[in-house]
Order: structure tokens, then C-alpha cells, then sequence
């Protein structure tokens, strides 16, 4: 039997391969709102990976590291820098389509897919209440800020409640016959709603014999997708689109409060010298938040920091280069340009095409 | 239908009042302090909810046990009364601010003793009308109590300062000592006391001992089998329950099999809660922390995998069986050696002579050093202390005026009484605990009635039994005959299982 959990860290290691410690692929996979691993996020490919196991548990991490060196899939040293061995290679490649990773959005959706889900999740237990006259049951989330969204959204709606419960149906049926039967079965097995109280997960894990990790990776993969869909297709899904927070939102949910003050800063025309000045922070805080906003909002420019050619020099360079190593990339251009300019173009870059650079 | 008993109907669906409970609410109402001894699951918490929903002003209920306000809070909630609050350690700092600016429109609020010594809101609420003053678990303001706890005895000053409010003071489980105590340290000696016996005629004790773990196992997948009736089995370590839970899956396929305990994560908590509760799940295995809230009416045994450090929380967790008055039986299971592991526990919510003392060094240094405040958390971390333990110290050493709102005072020569003192207190301490583990060990061997020597502290008398009594008297497992209703669930594939779930028709796709 494969661990989901287990690939995904050792892909995750693959790609570091050397250059970070295997904690920051903990703090990657528990979505660390932090400068340090959005960045690393971004520089090596992992983004789509970002935030997707936020209950993993930092000892369940370390066994896992651990038995991941036992099985010879990888070498680390005392400082905890770890890479693959060749087995580990086999073992990743034999492996790549065993769950549909390329249906993870990290960065973009980790925090709007787990709010997506818990209102979806009280949206359906308090339809299928009402709707057979059952008013009397207990919200499934504590979550104080997802029921007052519920009450809101309830109220605002104004359409009947036999209504919404088929149009949800429907909706949800779409979604879930696209899906292979074991996801779509843990899907529906973890919902609650009338007479029916959902599993939880170390239930789900027992009955689909898999861990408790792989059911909630599964679970996110299956969310993800869902909202991805959502999204693109707004019209044949008028009912769950509601459901999905905007996306102001998500900057808002991912940003360091800190980096978010920049951005109003930045917003209202200072320059970082002024902000640091403000702020009273070093200016390299400041651009700390820059990268790090250039990484998360995706209507950011990065023209008010850096000149055209500039910027495509840079992005020559990095291309050029065979590493992701900032000092390496600086001394091949010269030393012409700063840290924070190439950090500012790494960031503006997307995933796919950093894909092409070697 | 008298108004009372209309709004017992709406909000909680019972058509009388159970033994206790109009008797004290009608006390309550006129404006008396009440003492209130009341056995568990005979719905303590009617007795201060319909007040709250009559009464003028606002009712403020003090409990120590945070989980089980938050599910009576949601519980009251989905009833229909929505003016009610929990106030503790779980709200957030901006959702206590905005709780705090609408207080006044709360009718009954919850709060933890920790949360009542906060200054912003103790000002509010002293503007206030505070109808009614409710010390919930009231046994913790004893020292002889149980579950002592320091925080408590400041409930005193709280009240005064609260213009003196009627007091209504509960517990399920106090002797006549501890019922003293009571209305000593909150010096209302007046109190009208409404005591009901605790024993329950429905409930039969019975104590099997097993060579060893594997016999412990081996009873309870034989006697589930037999017998697959609402279970709940305690433990006192998480691990075990998880472990056994996980054993019990698979020696009984036909069972539902869950565990529950506090470090699990809250939705998970949530879910198997309610699971057990609408019958999908039939045995949980659980810490202490599983059956506040319980509210379920056809638990039919409760089985103890260890054995409780006393007879008190004994009593309460046996309380959650059979609250529909049918037959329902307790097991203790015994092996040799098993008074260790509640040892354990007892030296685990005492801090050491060594801690205090180092402790003390630390603040005098810091006192010097002119860095006066305090921060809990880190203390806990440094010291290697647990809560309770800290909860302890932080007592004892506000009580020497050496911390004062969070802050160190001048500790200059306390050192030579204190630290005796504090040492003398934790060997006090140790050996009250120590004799009520004995007193629980003590009932497990003798030969009398269980059921006589189990009550026999708290009263003078017992009920008759209306099934069987104990052990000890006329029960054996096999002569059992409880009423088996549990509903076997059908698993469905997603299809079928999401339209049932949207009230939708099944359609069988014709292509």
C-alpha cells in the first residue's frame, strides 16, 4: 500500500534536493504564513503543494522523514539537508499517477478551499435539516465566522429551501460523477446533514484503508478541484459559486499581517524607504513583504520596482543559470543587480513557466 | 399547564419536571440562595436556564468544565434561546471584544472562573442586573472536594462586588462536609438546601477481575458480543482508548466502534458526539473528557478499563448510563497493579517541592533584576509544569502576595515560611488524593453491597433497586436482559447515500 503522505513529502524533498531543511517542507505543506517559506514555495516549484496538510502534526512529519531513510529513499545529513537517493527516484517516478496531484492549487486556493468547504459542509447539514422540518440540530463547525457567513447568506438568498436543496444536489452530483468512485465516496462519507452525521477522518482512513493524512489529502484534492471548476465554469455552478469566498480574501488570508499593512502602504503611493521610515522597520523587512505579495496577489506589478529591461536581463540570467541558488544568479549577472531585484522576478514568474528553466 | 412547564415543553421538549428541579427553580425564583445536590443526568442545568429565560436581567453561570458549556450554549441555541454566551479561554480576543460590547443583551452567559477575574468585564457587569449568581460544579470550592479549585474561592469577592446577586450553588456529588464547606467559603450559611439521593434505582454495579490486559480485552469483546448494546468504555490514557478502540473494530465487525478524546481535533470531536448520539455509533472509547455534553438517553453500559482516581468522578461518568430508566449495569475491570496508573495521575496534577523551590529562585531573581511581569505560558514550558500544577503554585503564591495580577512582588524573606509551607500543603494534598484512590480501591475489593458502599458517604440511605442491585448482591451477566435497540445502518454506495441525504428520488440512469 502506497502512503499518499509519504510521495508527496518525498516529492517535495526531491525538489529541494539539498538546499532547504525537510522542516521546510513541514512548514510548506502546513501553509507557514511566512515570508521565508512563500518564497521557497515559488523558487522551487512546490506552490501547488502549499498549505495542503494543515493538520500535520510535527512529530507525524519527523516519522515520517525518518521512515522515508530506512526505506533508502533518502539521505539527509545531521542538519536535517536531505535529497534523493536513486531508489527514491524509481520510487517517485513509478508512483506519479497514483493520486491526481495536478488537481492541487496550493497557494492560490489552500485558505478559500478549506473556507469553501467548511461552508459548504454547514450549507448542506442546514438544508437537509430544514427542509424536513428539523430546526433543531448542531451547527457541525464551531467556527463562529462560518455560520455568521451562513446566517447572512441565508438570509440574503430568499429562495425556497426545497429549492436550494435540489439546485445543491444537482450541482454537487456534477461535480462528484466527474471523480473516480473511491473519492466520491469519501466525499459523501465525510458529509453531515439529516439523520446522517458524517465520519470523521480517522473513520474515513479506517473503512477506505488508507491513513488519516492520505484521507485529508484526498479530501483537499477533491475540494481543490471542485473549486477550480467553480470557478471557471460560474454559470453551470450558480449555487456553489456563492459559496466561494472572493478572492481579496485569499491575499488577505495568506499575506502576513505585516506584509499587509505594506500593501496598503504601497497602495496609497510610498515608496519602501518611506514605508520603512514609517514603519520604523529595516528596509529589508519591507522587502520581505514585496516578495512576498508578489508572490500571493496575482494583480501585482512588479513594473513600480524595476525597469523593463531590467527585468528581462534578470530573467535571462535565471534562465541561464542551473540553480535557484540567488548568490549563483547574482554573480552571473554581475553583480549588477540586488537580491531583492532577482528575488522580485522570481516571484513574477509562474509556475509553469519556470518549468522551462532547467 | 403552569407557565414553567410550557416553557419546559418548548425549549426542551420533557413534558414534567424531574425529581429536584421545579422544587429549586421555584427557589430560586423568589429570590433565595440555593444550595442544589442533584445526581448527574437528573438535568442540573434546567434549574438556572428556565430562570434566565424568565427572569429580569441577566443569569451568570460559573463553570469549570469549558467543553460542556460550549455544547449547552449550542444546545440552547438550536432550542430556540439564542441570548445565551460562552465567555472562556476558546473566544478569540476580537470576538470577546465584540461579545463584551453586547453583554447586557445576553439573558445567560457562561463564563470560566479564570474569565469572571477579568477587570473590563467584571466593571461591565457590575452595571448590570444580575438576577441570578450560579456556581456550576459547585464542589470545587472545597478543599475536600474532588476537584479543588483555587480560582473558586475568589467567587466570594466576586459576587459582592456584583451587588450581591441570589446564589445558586450545584453539584452532583457532595458530602455532608463538602456541602458545608460550600456555604462556608461563599459565607451564606443560609442557603436553602433541596439534596436528592444520588444512587439511581436502574443502574447495577458490578467489578471483574482479569489476570491481566488480554483477559480485560477478552471480556469486553465477549460481553459485547453477547450483549451489543450503547457503550461507552473509559480510559484514563488516550492512547490506550485508541488502541483498544481499534482492537474492538475488528474483534467486532457487527459494532460500530469509535474513540474519543481531547486531542482530537474539534470537528472530529463534533462528529463522533453526535454520531453516538443519533445512534450511528455504538461503543466509543473515551477519556474523561467524552459525556459532558452527552445527552443520550439508552447508554447501556459503561464499562472503566482503569479504574477512576476516586469514587466521585466514579459516580458521575456511571451517571451517564440509563437516563431513560431502563436497565443499564456498570463494570469496573480490575487487574492486578492497577492502582498504578492512577498513582500516576495523582502525582501529575501536584507540582514538586523541587519546582516550587526553583520557581521561587527564578522570581526573586527576576524581581531583582527589576522584570516584574510574568508570562504563564513560558513558565509553564521552563518548569516543566502542566496546568493544574501550575494553577497550584500560582494559588499559593498569590496567597503569599508574591504574584499580584500577573506581576512579581517583593519576595524579599517570604522564602523560610513559604517554601515549608507549600511543601507541607503538597503532602497534604497528596495524601487526601492518595486516601480517595484508596476509598475507590477499597470499594473494588470489599464484599459488602457495592451499591450500599459506594453511596453510603453521601447518604444514608438507598434507593431500591428496580432490576438488579450488584455483584455483591443478586447480578450476573448471564442472567442480563437489557433492551437491545441498536439500528444497523445499511452502508450505501455515494450514489444512493447523497440522494437520500437531499431527500432526493434515486435515478437509475437508463442509458
Amino acid at each position: 500500500m502506497i502512503h499518499l503522505v509519504n510521495y508527496v513529502i518525498l516529492y517535495c524533498i526531491a525538489k529541494i534536493n539539498h538546499e532547504r531543511t525537510t522542516a521546510s517542507v513541514y512548514h510548506l505543506l502546513r501553509g507557514k504564513r511566512s515570508s521565508q517559506t512563500i518564497q521557497d514555495a515559488k523558487l522551487y516549484e512546490l506552490s501547488s503543494y502549499f498549505g495542503i496538510l494543515k493538520n500535520l502534526k510535527r512529530s507525524d512529519f519527523e516519522k515520517i522523514v525518518e521512515k522515508l531513510q530506512e526505506s533508502g529513499w533518502i539521505v539527509s545529513n545531521h542538519k536535517n539537508y536531505a535529497s534523493l537517493t536513486e531508489d527514491g527516484y524509481i520510487y517517485l517516478q513509478s508512483h506519479q499517477k497514483t493520486f491526481p496531484v495536478e488537481w492541487l492549487n496550493g497557494m492560490q486556493l489552500a485558505s478559500i478551499s478549506e473556507l469553501f468547504w467548511l461552508r459548504l459542509q454547514l450549507t448542506i447539514q442546514t438544508y437537509t435539516n430544514l427542509v424536513q422540518g428539523n430546526n433543531n440540530f448542531i451547527p457541525i463547525t464551531d467556527d463562529h465566522t462560518v455560520q455568521y457567513w451562513f446566517k447572512q447568506h441565508y438570509y440574503h438568498s430568499r429562495t425556497d429551501v426545497r429549492e436550494s436543496v435540489d439546485h445543491l444536489y444537482k450541482e454537487l452530483l456534477t461535480l462528484l460523477e466527474s471523480l473516480p468512485t473511491d473519492y466520491a465516496t469519501l466525499f459523501v462519507h465525510r458529509l453531515s446533514g439529516y439523520q446522517k452525521i458524517g465520519l470523521s477522518l480517522y473513520q474515513l482512513a479506517q473503512s477506505s484503508h488508507l491513513s488519516v493524512y492520505d484521507v485529508s489529502l484526498l479530501l483537499t484534492c477533491v475540494i481543490h478541484r471542485f473549486v477550480t471548476k467553480v470557478k471557471v465554469k460560474s454559470n453551470d455552478f450558480p449555487y456553489l459559486s456563492m459559496l466561494i469566498p472572493p478572492s481579496e480574501q485569499h491575499v488577505a488570508d495568506v499575506v502576513t499581517q505585516s506584509a499587509q499593512k505594506t500593501k496598503q502602504w504601497l497602495e496609497k503611493g510610498f515608496s519602501i524607504d518611506q514605508i520603512a521610515q514609517i514603519r520604523k522597520l529595516k528596509r529589508s523587512t519591507i522587502e520581505d513583504h514585496v516578495i512576498e505579495i508578489a508572490y500571493i496577489d496575482p494583480s501585482f506589478s512588479v513594473e513600480s520596482f524595476l525597469h523593463h529591461q531590467a527585468y528581462t536581463e534578470i530573467l535571462h540570467g535565471i534562465k541561464q543559470s542551473k540553480t535557484t541558488k540567488l548568490k549563483d544568479i547574482k554573480s552571473l549577472l554581475h553583480n549588477q543587480y540586488s537580491y531583492f531585484e532577482i528575488r522580485l522576478v522570481f516571484a513574477s514568474v509562474t509556475d509553469n513557466n519556470r518549468s522551462m528553466i532547467p | 399547564m403552569s407557565q414553567l412547564e410550557t416553557i419546559l415543553q418548548k425549549f426542551f421538549g420533557h413534558t414534567s419536571f424531574r425529581e429536584g428541579q421545579k422544587e429549586i427553580i421555584d427557589d430560586v425564583m423568589i429570590g433565595n440562595d440555593v444550595l442544589g445536590v442533584l445526581p448527574t443526568g437528573s438535568g442540573k442545568s434546567i434549574c438556572y436556564q428556565i430562570p434566565a429565560m424568565l427572569a429580569e436581567g441577566t443569569v451568570i453561570v460559573i463553570s469549570p468544565l469549558l467543553s460542556l458549556m460550549e455544547d449547552q450554549v449550542k444546545q440552547l441555541k438550536a432550542t430556540g434561546f439564542k441570548d445565551v454566551v460562552a465567555i472562556n479561554s476558546f473566544v478569540q480576543e476580537m470576538e470577546r471584544s465584540q461579545i463584551f460590547h453586547e453583554l447586557s443583551s445576553y439573558k445567560l452567559i457562561y463564563l470560566s472562573p479564570e474569565m469572571i477575574q477579568n477587570k473590563r468585564l467584571l466593571t461591565q457587569l457590575n452595571h448590570m442586573k444580575i438576577s441570578l449568581f450560579v456556581i456550576d460544579e459547585a464542589h470545587c470550592i472545597s478543599q475536600w472536594g474532588h476537584e479543588f479549585r483555587p480560582d473558586y474561592l475568589k467567587l466570594k469577592e466576586v459576587i459582592a462586588f456584583l451587588n450581591a446577586p441570589p446564589v445558586l450553588a450545584l453539584t452532583a456529588t457532595a458530602t455532608p462536609e463538602v456541602q458545608d464547606d460550600i456555604m462556608n467559603q461563599l459565607e451564606r450559611m443560609n442557603m436553602n438546601k433541596h439534596i436528592y439521593a444520588m444512587d439511581r434505582e436502574n443502574i447495577t454495579f458490578s467489578v471483574q477481575y482479569c489476570n491481566n490486559t488480554k483477559e480485560k480485552l477478552v471480556f469486553i469483546s465477549d460481553t459485547l458480543q453477547k450483549f451489543p448494546v450503547p457503550t461507552m468504555i473509559y480510559f484514563s490514557s488516550k492512547k490506550e482508548a485508541e488502541a483498544i478502540a481499534s482492537h474492538l473494530h475488528y474483534q467486532l465487525p457487527n459494532l460500530r466502534v469509535a474513540f474519543y478524546h481531547g486531542g482530537m481535533d474539534s470537528m472530529d470531536r463534533v462528529l463522533i458526539q453526535q454520531q453516538f448520539m443519533a445512534g450511528q455509533l455504538d461503543i466509543v472509547c473515551c477519556t474523561s473528557a467524552f459525556g459532558m455534553g452527552i445527552n443520550k438517553t439508552n447508554v447501556r453500559l459503561i464499562i472503566h478499563y482503569h479504574i477512576p482516581t476516586q469514587i466521585e468522578s466514579f459516580i458521575q461518568e456511571v451517571g451517564r448510563a440509563g437516563r431513560d430508566g431502563l436497565s443499564s449495569v456498570s463494570v469496573v475491570l480490575y487487574a492486578p497493579y492497577d492502582e498504578m496508573l492512577p498513582k500516576r495521575l495523582i502525582d501529575s496534577e501536584l507540582p514538586t517541592v523541587e519546582q516550587v523551590k526553583s520557581l521561587y529562585h527564578f522570581f526573586d531573581n527576576k524581581f531583582q533584576a527589576k522584570q516584574t511581569a510574568i508570562n504563564e505560558q513560558e513558565i509553564m514550558v521552563a518548569f516543566d509544569l502542566n496546568e493544574i500544577q501550575w494553577r497550584f503554585i500560582k494559588f499559593q503564591f498569590e496567597k503569599y502576595e508574591i504574584l499580584k495580577d500577573n506581576h512579581i512582588m517583593s519576595i524579599y524573606e517570604k522564602k523560610n515560611v513559604l517554601v515549608p509551607a507549600i511543601e507541607q500543603l503538597i503532602h497534604n494534598r497528596y495524601q487526601e488524593k492518595l486516601a480517595k484512590l484508596n476509598q475507590m480501591v477499597n470499594w473494588i475489593h470489599q464484599q459488602g453491597c457495592r451499591r450500599r458502599t459506594l453511596f453510603q458517604p453521601f447518604q444514608s440511605t438507598i434507593k431500591e433497586p428496580t432490576f438488579y442491585c450488584c455483584d455483591s448482591c443478586d447480578f450476573q451477566f448471564e442472567q442480563w436482559s437489557p433492551v437491545v435497540d441498536i439500528e444497523k445502518t445499511n452502508t450505501e454506495d455515494w450514489r444512493t447515500s447523497l440522494a437520500h441525504l437531499f431527500d432526493q428520488q434515486i435515478m437509475h440512469s437508463d442509458c
